[in-house]
């Protein structure tokens, strides 16, 4: 039972799954001030026909979607210049863009391409950068957003995490016979929320998915056995791999930054929640917490050493903090009657977490140093929180009616985008790593 | 082990009864379709006619209380916001479940333990749990053993009822008892 | 305890299970007298003493007592939690009170030290250290030097002689042009030793007699942070505010604004 077995049984493990709803992204509350830019359409030079993507439209997408950058709207372009020769600074500075950017895509050889690209200062006149950034036909779509990451980063010295990917569970309920029939499923998306690929598919709760630091595998739980099991799923091959089938409550899986171990939420036999370190490689268990408390939700600092968890062991549920070879717990958050479901900021200094705010459950950020918490959402029943990879923003699920959706929110508060899912109740967003493909 | 211990009270109780004559034993494992109408002596473990309540317990069949013939209100106990007690209002469902346990050894029952939608999806996964587990303690002190008890916890994934009031809510944080297996 | 139950059920299923191979069913004895009858009755008197503790609700009690002992354990460990965490934050906050009275005393004494050596009559009376403990100054020698007298204690922590000396001074020398600053200070030593409700209304003084004082920032700050620790938040605000839109760019102003972010932020 504990070791290794790759699962085929009762559950769709879907690799590609085209035409599926996509997600579409509003952004809900801006910046005071977004930069105007002007993203002009792309030229094409090659033999065939130019590829089915708008690299312009999807950079300019992208950008809008951080807040950050107001794209002027494609109508009021006065010139399409498609190289830096034809450029006339003039022109823009009438239409108050602070900046340029133009590109076309060439192809040398059949499925090959490159997105050859420029970006212009327009007030003072200048080319800041001029980029080629390969692509094939697969893989077209995410090479547009890495032009949008390559035009971000310069901008805003901020990295990109726009060919970043976003996982999260999706349910649709559906009415036969008089029962109710609910579909969950694993979704893996671009952090734009199109490109929509189902992972697994189940008539029986998926839950927590958790990507592995090197952003090719996501753990997570599922009910397929009428009880909670954890799989490590491969997102190239979809193989995948039960991990922890233990008797009671396998949950909550959590990537060691080094990728080889998980910690995980275990109750086996007596019953008591407790976190457990699991040793891929090994099947190690080794156990971090006892006593009757819930102790669960667990995230690893940046180093490895510590990791920061729920507990119920004053009562209601506070962050808690223990060493990852185990020992006492440090207790870390005071303010407010529920403070749950940590999850580690990338730069190592504050907790997102789950935090009654006056009867309403919204996502805070904890700064650990000064242990204050700031209300970053403004929802009634706000879950998940899940940090981009650069920390600038966090992706979590709210409500909207009695659906599920998506939205993100600047770490400073001030971007709020919103996801709506065209159909089904989505929950659970987790945010991937920088992409090192 | 358990089946051990199972088949020797029934070698037992096939010895004693034959001794014992007239009284006969019936064993019955409360079948399903014994809803309510079953009385305590045509169902059940009888553990035989020697007038001394046998150690199997006094005969004790499912009723519309406890036991797989249970009405629906009573085989689902509600609990309270962030909370894991049993309250004393099920102490009389939840002896009448015990009993049937005790009764019937080789019954077996799954305490399903869920959550409301509010808060965090893990966390609700370790209140349906500890939910789950309060039920069981007071079933084992009812008589039954542990071997017939599995629980398993759901948290919010799997609501009774769709909402996010307080109604809703109230209904959604249970365990609901499940014979068969 | 249902283990142990189930256990001793076991062990008497198996006595009887010996007891009826043994005695093979046999009918030659009377049944009064017959072993199996015998052992089978002591048998069900002790199972029926068994039962009898399953059937009370005795153990269902014990199990709800353990449970609600559970529940009154974490109560009261979320108890001792906050103090242990008021109690940190207090620590700290006294740290940095501390530091910061003795950042500003010591740039106070450099520019009064550089003052005091220019003036004819430069003694003061803590000069080679002559004040015995517990012992006030005299006043003796300049309004100046008594006030740096005065000070010295202060920076030493001594703040119940300190604002002895203090009033002593503000008596002695009712013209002198540091009366505003000492009756700054004054309101400090409360304040240092979390007196606030005594350090209130001595730095309203300031406020009140001083208008023109370049304490005034200062001591609108520490009114607001004494109400703030007294809980009288619109109190507290009202000053605070007052700092931030009357002296802008000064220390006073900047800390100020902290604090009202922290109260915003603390939901005051």
């Amino acid at each position: 039972m504990h070791k290794l077995v790759p699962v085929f049984a009762a559950v769709l493990i879907l690799i590609s799954s085209p035409g599926q709803a996509e997600l579409q992204i509003q952004i809900t509350e801006g910046v005071d001030k977004a930069l105007p830019i002007a993203v002009v359409p792309f030229g094409w030079q090659g033999p065939g026909a130019a590829p089915p993507l708008d690299v312009a439209g999807v950079v300019a997408a992208d950008l809008a979607r951080s807040g950050r950058f107001a794209p002027l709207d494609r109508k009021d372009l006065l010139q399409r210049p498609t190289t830096g020769a034809d450029v006339d600074f003039g022109d823009w500075r009438i239409q108050a863009t602070d900046f340029l950017i133009i590109g076309r895509v060439v192809q040398s050889v059949p499925d090959q391409y490159e997105i050859q690209f420029q970006v212009f200062d327009v007030l003072r006149g200048e080319q800041l950068l001029s980029y080629r950034q390969p692509a094939t036909a697969a893989d077209f779509r995410r090479s547009c957003h890495r032009v949008a990451d390559v035009i971000y980063e310069k901008l805003t010295g901020i990295r990109g995490v726009f060919s970043t990917r976003i996982a999260y569970v999706t349910v649709s309920r559906s009415q036969s016979q008089g029962q109710v029939n609910s579909t969950y499923r694993l979704v893996v998306a671009d952090a734009d929320g199109q490109n929509v690929r189902i992972m697994v598919e189940s008539r029986q709760p998926i839950m927590s998915p958790a990507w592995s630091p090197d952003g090719r595998k996501v753990a997570y739980v599922s009910f397929e056995a009428n009880r909670s099991e954890i799989y490590v799923q491969d997102l190239r091959s979809g193989s995948r791999k039960r991990v922890s089938a233990r008797p009671g409550v396998n949950g909550a899986p959590a990537w060691s930054p080094d990728g080889q171990r998980l910690a995980v939420s275990l109750s086996r036999q007596d019953g008591n929640l407790d976190l457990y370190t699991l040793d891929l490689n090994t099947q190690v268990l080794t156990r971090l917490t006892s006593g009757s408390a819930i102790d669960t939700e667990p995230t690893w600092s940046l180093d490895g050493e510590q990791i920061y968890f729920t507990s119920d062991a004053a009562g209601g549920p506070q962050v808690y903090r223990v060493a990852a070879e185990g020992g006492s717990a440090r207790r870390m958050t005071f303010e407010g009657s529920y403070n749950a479901r940590p999850r580690m900021a990338p730069d190592g200094k504050q907790l997102a977490v789950v935090h009654n705010d006056r009867g309403n459950y919204r996502i805070a950020l904890i700064d650990l140093a000064r242990s204050s918490t700031q209300v970053l959402s403004d929802g009634r029943l706000d879950e998940s929180p899940s940090f981009a990879p650069n920390g600038e923003m966090l992706i979590y699920a709210t409500r909207e009616g009695t659906r599920g959706v998506l939205a993100t929110v600047s770490t400073n508060g001030r971007i709020r985008t919103r996801i709506p899912e065209l159909d089904g109740d989505v929950r659970e967003p987790a945010w991937s790593p920088f992409a090192e493909d | 082990m358990t089946k051990f211990k199972t088949v020797a009270a029934l070698l037992i109780v096939t010895l004693v009864t034959a001794c014992s004559g007239p009284s006969k034993s019936t064993i019955d494992e409360g079948a399903a379709g014994a809803a309510g109408a079953v009385g305590a002596a045509s169902s059940g473990v009888s553990a035989g006619g020697t007038g001394a309540g046998g150690a199997m317990g006094s005969a004790t069949g499912g009723s519309a209380l406890g036991g797989p013939g249970a009405s629906q209100e009573n085989r689902i106990i509600y609990f309270g916001y962030d909370d894991f007690a049993v309250k004393p209002e099920y102490d009389v469902i939840l002896q009448a479940h015990g009993k049937y346990l005790s009764a019937n050894p080789a019954a077996r029952v799954r305490l399903e333990g869920h959550a409301d939608e509010r808060g965090s999806r893990e966390y609700n996964i370790g209140l349906g749990e500890k939910r789950a587990q309060s039920v069981r303690n007071v079933l084992l002190l009812q008589g039954a053993v542990s071997d017939q008890i599995a629980t398993v916890s759901f948290g919010e994934e799997r609501p009774a009822v769709i909402g996010s009031d307080e109604e809703a809510w109230s209904l959604n944080r249970r365990v609901e008892i499940v014979y068969g297996q | 305890m249902s283990h142990l139950a189930a256990g001793l059920r076991l062990t008497v299923l198996g006595a009887a299970l010996a007891a009826a191979l043994v005695s093979g069913c046999s009918l030659l004895v009377p049944p009064e007298k017959d072993p199996t009858n015998i052992k089978l009755a002591e048998l069900d008197t002790r199972v029926t003493r068994v039962e009898r503790v399953i059937d009370s609700d005795g153990l269902v009690n014990l199990l709800k007592q353990v449970e609600q002992l559970q529940a009154d354990a974490k109560a009261l460990r979320e108890q001792i939690d906050q103090l242990q965490f008021r109690l940190d934050q207090t620590g700290a906050a006294q740290k940095q009170q501390y530091v910061d009275v003795d950042q500003r005393l010591q740039s106070l004494e450099k520019a009064l030290g550089e003052r005091t050596t220019a003036s004819p009559d430069g003694r003061s009376v803590l000069d080679g250290g002559e004040l015995p403990p517990g012992q006030l100054p005299v006043p003796r020698g300049t309004d100046r030097a008594n006030y740096q007298a005065a000070f010295e204690l202060l920076k030493q922590g001594r703040y119940k002689e300190a604002s002895a000396a203090l009033k002593q001074f503000m008596i002695a020398f009712p013209e002198s042009s540091l009366l505003d600053n000492a009756q700054y200070w004054l309101a400090e030593t409360h304040y240092v030793s979390q007196s606030y409700d005594k350090a209130l209304p001595e730095f309203s003084v300031v406020v009140d007699k001083y208008p023109k004082s370049r304490k005034i920032p200062d001591a609108l700050l520490k009114i607001g942070y004494c109400n703030y620790e007294l809980k009288r938040f619109v109190a507290s605000r009202k000053a605070l505010q007052t700092v931030v839109a009357n002296f802008p760019e000064t220390t006073a102003a900047r800390l100020a604004g902290q604090r009202l972010e922290r109260m915003t932020a603390e939901g005051l």
